[in-house]
């Protein structure tokens, strides 16, 4: 008995599995955890430990796709452009290294959070599931291959998304599976046709045959119709309306779990698309996409502001984040594109975190409603604590991380040679307006959940007891937060490696020369 | 549904369309055929058997829940591609193994055939859940 | 051949958007249904279309001889269908849970996640 080789010849490095792992273990995991249904004890442990691994590998991934430039595994050894390639690049690799730490954090403050009705339901199931498709999506380096990556994320936050069953989540569910489904079929559709316009998939290979060809008429609208699908996906502002209509119905760790990775991904494959693929459409687009940011972060912030619910408000405040993203997107070439990866990446941390701060308030204060609760700071001063660091966090004041992502794309409007003034001034003017309007929505809350002595409307009966209250133990649940701020503290203190790392996902973006000769090979380029 | 003639039949019905579904399973390596479409028909083979003689003696036949079978072939379908990491190739890369039983019969074993036997076991799985959830709403 | 499959592109495309601007859940679902339908004849359009080649590699060869029709799409159809069949049959469980809830398939009457009346914000302090 012996096993034998066919086709490949050359032994690969012990890397490549650097970039395999972080997709198959959460896969094969979630497949594991669904057997051990009557286990629910073992989930959690089974979900954090492969976090913890599946984090520690995406940290190494980064650190070596930084030095050594972009990273390839042949699926099947079946070379470009013909098989799947995985190609991780410092982007995908940075993304993948955030989207880890989320999901570590979820799944630690789901441990403390879940019932074991909801473990057997398969909650920790769909999350790796929903895992595998978010890091897949991150790392593949073929365009069908990232359709079926966000099909995987999409349906795993499908079933998140109803877990429970609620009456409010049924009609969440319907909104969000709803309009999802038709962002990803106008993806699949550009897909098509681009398979149609150029005969191949891979990414790089595109890439190659978009430089190379003279007409830009079938381009631009297939490019604008992905673009658009991606828009959908990342909650943008026209397109945005299943977001505030869903987000706030699940359990408050799951829309943690999608305000922290759904939509970003989503800015992902808009940034990779339209920067590596689509330069050309992305110039053609680029008032639209300010004037959409604009209004995104706008509408955003007063949407914040008009309710006091406050997941409803986080819905918003998830909004009004990426719009700064499509701004620096917009913004381009210049510092702008650094500061929307770096805000990317800033909007993963904080906007999970606030969730997570939201349902801790739910347990403290006993209810999500800014009228029920009053004077919590008294009740839960660590808990006021974190709020009021957050409050800062998400409005990108100093000392945390946003303030670094909102002065690169500030001065990439200021810097760049826009076709028109009013653009710069929209620009400018609704990233410092964005912030503004957060910290207005925030503060409100912090007045009146925390700091006030007395119900500001006394018309609503008092807050009931809540049965997922009674899974918090201890301090674990805070501890996941304050890591998140945390984090998001430490990098606004020392914003360098961050910085250098996004400023090389650039240079990787506009320029992926390696990215092509490492994926094709040498006798394509 | 349960007539003399159909409950007669079934279990012969059914142990042929499971033995022709590992057939088409074996066979896709080569020929038309392969691990979806065999998963497909055990799970109709489950299927009917489950519209004859009801779901309760279905599941106790099948001893494991449907999801976990699912389940067992996703783990499989994923381990056979982490194999290749022991042969220093790409994921999912086929591996061959010749074992020979005697002297002249000789078997090719692969890590795509587990992978594919990874599928067989996902779609039967998943689709003999859908099978039987539907064949257990008798009301409304 | 590819016009005429482009033609019938257009009324799948053109039939599914009218299905999805209905009130009704139901007319929603056969549009979203109608819709993957429509992108799967895309692909497979775009894939070019040939009459009866299959494509066969001959023993011994390594690329097939002459024309052959192109198996990619057939393969990015074959996962498209599966997915937008799991699709399809999630939605169509959540719209008769939604059924059963509200007792009538109008989508105007889902306000549960986003109640008409709640309290406005307080303005003073």
């Amino acid at each position: 008995m012996h096993g034998e080789l066919v086709g490949y010849k050359d032994p690969v490095s012990w890397s490549v599995w650097l970039a395999i792992l972080p997709v198959v273990l959460p896969l094969i995991i979630s497949a594991v955890i669904l057997m051990l249904r009557n286990r629910p004890k073992a989930h959690s442990v089974l979900a954090i430990g492969f976090m913890i691994l599946t984090t520690i590998l995406s940290f190494i991934l980064l650190v070596k796709v930084n030095q050594e430039g972009p990273l390839v595994v042949a699926m099947g050894s079946w070379p470009a452009p013909f098989g799947i390639v995985f190609t991780v690049d410092s982007f995908g690799a940075l993304m993948n290294l955030f989207a880890g730490i989320v999901g570590l954090a979820i799944a630690i403050f789901a441990s403390q959070q879940t019932d074991n009705s909801e473990r057997r339901f398969g909650f920790y199931t769909l999350f790796m599931l929903l895992m595998a498709g978010v890091q897949g999506s991150f790392l593949t380096g073929d365009l069908f291959n990232l359709y079926v990556w966000f099909e995987v994320m999409v349906i795993a936050s499908f079933g998140l998304m109803i877990l429970g069953g609620r009456h409010k989540q049924l009609d969440g569910g319907v909104k969000y599976a709803f309009l999802n489904l038709l962002a990803t079929t106008f993806f699949l559709i550009s897909v098509g046709l681009l398979y149609g316009y150029l005969g191949t998939l891979n990414m790089a290979d595109i890439q190659q045959k978009l430089a190379a060809q003279s007409t830009d008429g079938p381009l631009l609208m297939i490019g604008v119709l992905m673009i658009t699908a991606f828009l959908m996906k990342a909650a943008v502002f026209p397109l945005s309306f299943w977001l505030p209509a869903s987000y706030h119905t699940p359990k408050i760790v799951v829309s943690a779990l999608f305000a922290g990775l759904l939509t970003k991904a989503g800015a992902y494959a808009l940034i990779r698309i339209s920067v590596m693929l689509m330069p050309l459409v992305l110039s053609y687009m680029q008032d639209v996409l300010i004037i959409a940011g604009a209004l995104t972060i706008i509408v955003g912030g007063l949407g914040a502001i008009a309710h006091t619910d406050i997941r409803r408000m986080s819905n918003y405040l998830v909004i009004a984040g990426i719009g700064n993203i499509i701004i620096g997107l917009a913004l381009g070439i210049g510092g702008g594109l650094a500061g929307s990866i770096l805000y990317a990446v800033h909007s993963m941390l904080v906007m999970t975190a606030l969730y997570l701060v939201c349902g801790l308030i739910r347990v403290s204060g006993g209810s999500y409603d800014t009228h029920r609760v009053t004077s919590l700071y008294r009740r839960d001063p660590w808990l006021a604590g974190l709020f009021l660091a957050l409050m800062f966090a998400i409005a990108g004041l100093p000392p945390f991380s946003g303030l670094w992502a909102k002065v690169y794309i500030v001065e990439a409007a200021v810097v760049s040679d826009l076709s028109a003034t009013y653009l710069t001034v929209i620009s400018v003017f609704s990233v410092l307006l964005g912030g503004f309007l957060s910290l207005l929505a925030l503060g409100r809350v912090w007045i009146h959940m925390f700091w006030g002595e007395r119900l500001p409307l006394a018309i609503l009966p008092p807050p009931t007891a809540d049965r997922t209250a009674l899974y918090y133990q201890g301090g674990i649940p805070y501890m996941t937060a304050f890591f998140l701020v945390a984090l998001s503290f430490a990098i606004g203190i020392f914003p360098a490696p961050l910085i250098d790392s996004a400023e090389l996902a650039v240079r990787g973006l506009i320029n992926p020369t390696d990215y092509i000769l490492n994926t094709l090979g040498e006798g394509h380029h | 549904m349960s007539t003399l003639i159909f409950r007669t039949i079934t279990p012969l019905l059914t142990a042929l369309m499971i033995v022709f579904s590992i057939f088409v399973l074996l066979r896709g390596h080569n020929e038309p055929g392969g691990g979806f479409i065999g998963g497909l028909i055990a799970a109709s083979a489950v299927a009917i058997y489950g519209i004859s003689n009801g779901v309760g003696p279905v599941r106790r036949a099948l001893y494991f829940r449907p999801l976990s079978i699912a389940a067992f072939g996703l783990v499989m379908s994923g381990l056979s591609g982490l194999w290749s990491a022991f042969k220093s190739v790409p994921f999912l890369t086929g591996i061959w193994w010749e074992v020979h039983i005697a002297s002249y019969i000789q078997i090719d074993l692969s890590t795509v055939l587990f992978f594919d036997i990874g599928v067989y076991l996902v779609v039967a799985g998943v689709m003999i859940g859908i099978a039987l959830c539907l064949e257990e709403r008798t009301y409304d | 051949m590819e016009g005429p499959l482009a033609v019938l592109v257009g009324v799948f495309f053109i039939a599914s958007i009218y299905l999805m601007m209905s009130r009704s859940l139901i007319r929603l679902l056969l549009g979203v249904a109608l819709f993957g339908n429509a992108v799967n004849l895309l692909i497979f359009a775009s894939g070019r279309l040939v009459r009866e080649v299959p494509p066969i590699i001959a023993q011994g060869a390594y690329a097939p001889e002459g024309i052959t029709a192109n198996p990619l799409p057939q393969a990015l159809i074959l996962t498209a269908i599966v997915i937008s069949f799991s699709f399809f049959a999630f939605l169509l469980v959540l719209v008769y849970r939604a059924y059963q809830d509200l007792g009538n398939d109008n989508n105007s009457a889902l306000r549960m996640a986003e109640p008409e009346n709640t309290p406005k914000p307080v303005v003073g302090y």
